[in-house]
Order: structure tokens, then C-alpha cells, then sequence
């Protein structure tokens, strides 16, 4: 009999002792946004640790059906719907462009992968409630915006943030969604201590503080750039 | 005609020209079920075309050859049909593309009537056991018998142009398809046969018949008094005579 209380007694020491915890950290972010058309960032990685795909970046929770997603890419747009059974289905491309007309080639499916930091548009019914993206954390993570483009780029972390834009070019613009319009923000000055965001007749050292999960467009007017959320 | 009014997505972006950022938009589908001009369903595979009209105009239809007739301009047609409707589709049209050749104006989407029916020898369509034509090839371009002005869009304030939420019917036939000819009247009996040239089998021509010729707008029914037309002879319509004057026209649809 003593000997079985004993080893009752060990294992519950044994227990208490070795604590354990994932060794991963899991960011959830609860947007609130009034806007109908809300850029949402891309926070993190896969639970897998891989890029996160479109099908898992935001919880469909407080989503509508029919709500949708769009992406743009390499100087177009890619396009999902929420269907009845909560699965993001891709619209079919039906393009037009200087070398002619094309269609479904560029279909997407809802696996395409996006890297953390960019941006994609959320197109809602509903904005009373708050949606949800979640992420395996990233530390300290950027986004580079290629010379001479245009991307969408998303507040990946957890609270609101003035991005740290390096070495902006004189011309580049952020425009940040508002309700039916953009917030343009503009680099200039001539010389390096007089370069500021100029915008609606003011200059600022940094561009705003964009909300947790939330973005904005970034156009670079020459070299490529990277932003971070210190 | 159902327009659909698109400010492109500039509109709402302000002066911002971010390459490819401005790109004309519409999120498109119908519910169905969606029918050709006869009724039947819409086959898998046909096309739907987005058609820009300048300012000032009015769309006056798509032709044979399935370009826009008037100043409009097929921007861009694909051949998505799927379960008898307009699945969801991302019309897009570049912004660069839209700024050179697409400068203010309105657009809309239609539906096209792409098929082409397996003749018999006299040039009229090959029916089915249920009096339909029956079909020999569709979806190709370049190509249209008819077609149908859909959907409407509805402007949010990003931007983006959603469309579509009505169910569609190419119930107009192509613009450059000649009018039917009348091209004589005969009697056999109590009946009265009118023959007409310059049909065509993707059209069915019926008579109408009234008590003045200004007032010519009674459906004739009953036996042939509709047909199909034919690609490479005339065809006969037949009524029965009624007493007194009696005053006739050949209708398409």
C-alpha cells in the first residue's frame, strides 16, 4: 500500500514539474473595420509553417456569403467568393490587355499562397462584426515592394503601427482605404532632411499608424523598398 | 437596354495611376437559367462578352461576326457557360488598354448566341423529336446569331463593379442579319403561302397579319405559319385565307 501512494505521489511531482507549451505562437487578430472594402494583411505563416493560402487567411466567422477576396498580382486582380458551404471559390479570369483577351487561364485556386506583410481586400456585406485572420507568428516581419510597382502591403501584427519605410523614393505613394475613397500619402522634398509624406497640405515623418491586420497600397517609383512594423 | 454603368476602378482610386491598379472590374454571373432566344437552355461553353459603349451612343447590338455594331467595342468575350448560367466571372479589362481604347462610355455585359446548327439540304436547321435545332458546333469566336443585354451593376465605394442577378435570354437576333424578303403570294385551297427569302436558320419567321396595313400586328398560328429560315433557299409560310381584305408581314425572332 505504501508503495503504490509513493508512486502516486511521484508522478503528480513529475507533472507539476515539467511544464510544457507549443513551441510555435499563433497570432489572432480581430479587425474591426466599418469599411465595406477593407485591405487585410497577411499575417503570418501557415500552422505548417508554409506561405498562408487564401483559403486560410481569414476565419469565415462574422463573413457573409457571397463576401469576397480579392488579390492583385502582377498588375491584375484574382478574385474569390464565399460560398454556402464557407469555401472560397475562385471566379474565372476574363482578361483584356494590350496583347489581346484571355480567360480561366489565370483561375486561381484558393491554395495560392501570399507572403506575409502583403495585402488583399476583403469586399464584406457586413461590417458590424469583426473578422479574424490568424497566423503562425513571424518576428519581425517585412515586406518588400519591387522597384517601379505597385502591391498591397498589410499591417501583419498584432496592434496598430507607423510602418518604417527604408529608403523611400521621391514620388512614392501609400494610399490607405477610407470609406469610398484612398488617403494618399506622398514622399517628396529635395534635399535628404527635408524628404517628408506630404498629404492634404501636411507633412509627416511616417506615413499613419495602419490598424492591426489592416493595409493600404504601396506604388515605388523607383528603387525597391522595404517596410517594417518595428 | 440593361446597362451596366462602370466607373472603373480609377474612379474611386482618384489620380493614383499604379500600374494595373485601375483596371476596369466587374464581378459577373447570372442565376440562370439562361436561354438562347428559342427557349432552350444555354449551353456549357457559351460565351459572354463585355462591351464598351462611348458616350453619347447607345448599343446597337452585336453582329454576325460577333464585334459590337455601332461605335461599341467587344472588349472581351469567354466561353464560361456552366450549368445553364453566367458562373462567377472577373471581367477585366487593363488599364492602359481601357485609357487607349475605352475612354468614358458605359458598359455591359451580354450574352451571346454562338451556335451553329447542323443543315438539312434545302438549308433549314436539322430538328430533334422535340422540334429543336439541332446543334452542330458553339462557343466559337467570332460568331454570334443573336444575343442578350444582361445584368446590372451596382458601384461600392472601393470601387470594385459587382454585376449580374438576373437570369438572361439572348432573345435578340445579331444586328447585320438581313430583313426577311417577301418574295411571293400564292393560294392552294383556303390557303394562303407566302414565300420568303433572305432567312436565316439561327431565326424563326412567323406572319402576322391585320385589317389595315397600318395596323399589321396579329400572330398568325397553326401550321406553318412560322418556320425556321434556311441558309440557301426560300422558305414558305402558310395561312388560312379568311374572308375580305386581309394585310400580311413576316416577322424574325
Amino acid at each position: 500500500m505504501k508503495k503504490i501512494l509513493c508512486g502516486i505521489l511521484c508522478a503528480s511531482a513529475g507533472a507539476a514539474l515539467a511544464v510544457q507549451s507549443t513551441v510555435t505562437t499563433i497570432d489572432v487578430i480581430a479587425v474591426s473595420s466599418s469599411l465595406s472594402n477593407t485591405v487585410v494583411a497577411i499575417p503570418g505563416l501557415d500552422l505548417s509553417g508554409d506561405r498562408l493560402a487564401i483559403s486560410n487567411l481569414v476565419k469565415t466567422t462574422n463573413l457573409t456569403v457571397n463576401d469576397k477576396l480579392i488579390a492583385f498580382d502582377n498588375g491584375s486582380y484574382q478574385c474569390w467568393i464565399l460560398s454556402s458551404g464557407k469555401k472560397w471559390e475562385p471566379f474565372i479570369d476574363a482578361m483584356r490587355d494590350g496583347s489581346g483577351e484571355s480567360f480561366g487561364s489565370g483561375t486561381p485556386a484558393a491554395s495560392k499562397q501570399m507572403l506575409v506583410g502583403q495585402g488583399i481586400w476583403l469586399l464584406r456585406q457586413n461590417t458590424a462584426s469583426p473578422f479574424y485572420i490568424y497566423a503562425l507568428h513571424v518576428a519581425s516581419p517585412s515586406t518588400t515592394v519591387a522597384a517601379n510597382a505597385t502591391a498591397l502591403v498589410g499591417n501583419p501584427t498584432t496592434s496598430a503601427k507607423h510602418p518604417t519605410i527604408t529608403t523611400p523614393n521621391v514620388g512614392d505613394e501609400v494610399s490607405i482605404p477610407t470609406a469610398g475613397t484612398l488617403e494618399h500619402y506622398f514622399y517628396t522634398g529635395l534635399q535628404d532632411a527635408d524628404k517628408k509624406w506630404f498629404s492634404a497640405g501636411n507633412y509627416f515623418a511616417n506615413p499613419p499608424s495602419i490598424p492591426a491586420g489592416t493595409g493600404f497600397w504601396y506604388k515605388s517609383t523607383g528603387a525597391a523598398v522595404t517596410i517594417t512594423w518595428p | 437596354m440593361n446597362k451596366i454603368l462602370v466607373t472603373a476602378f480609377a474612379a474611386a482610386m482618384s489620380a493614383a495611376a499604379f500600374a494595373g491598379m485601375n483596371n476596369v472590374t466587374i464581378l459577373f454571373s447570372t442565376p440562370g437559367p439562361d436561354t438562347y432566344s428559342d427557349g432552350t437552355p444555354v449551353l456549357d461553353g457559351e460565351r459572354y462578352a463585355l462591351v464598351w459603349t462611348p458616350n453619347g451612343e447607345t448599343f446597337a447590338g452585336i453582329n454576325t461576326d460577333a464585334t459590337a455594331a455601332g461605335g461599341s467595342k467587344v472588349a472581351v468575350s469567354a466561353p464560361v457557360a456552366t450549368g445553364g448560367h453566367c458562373p462567377n466571372v472577373l471581367f477585366q479589362v487593363d488599364e492602359d488598354y481601357a485609357a487607349a481604347n475605352y475612354k468614358g462610355g458605359s458598359w455591359s455585359v451580354v450574352l451571346l448566341d454562338t451556335r451553329k446548327f447542323k443543315l438539312n439540304k434545302d438549308g433549314t436547321p436539322q430538328l430533334d423529336e422535340l422540334g429543336n435545332r439541332v446543334v452542330a458546333t458553339w462557343g466559337a469566336k467570332g460568331f454570334s446569331n443573336g444575343y442578350g443585354v444582361i445584368g446590372n451593376a451596382v458601384a461600392n465605394e472601393a470601387g470594385f463593379q459587382s454585376a449580374g442577378g438576373v437570369a438572361a435570354a439572348s432573345g435578340t437576333p445579331s444586328a447585320d442579319i438581313p430583313d426577311p424578303v417577301v418574295k411571293g403570294i400564292s393560294f392552294d385551297g383556303d390557303n394562303v403561302l407566302v414565300t420568303v427569302e433572305s432567312t436565316s436558320p439561327a431565326l424563326k419567321y412567323g406572319l402576322v397579319s391585320g385589317d389595315t396595313p397600318d395596323k399589321v400586328d396579329t400572330e398568325v398560328a397553326g401550321k406553318a405559319a412560322s418556320s425556321y429560315g434556311s441558309a440557301s433557299s426560300e422558305i414558305v409560310l402558310i395561312k388560312a385565307k379568311k374572308s375580305g381584305g386581309e394585310f400580311f408581314k413576316v416577322n424574325a425572332k
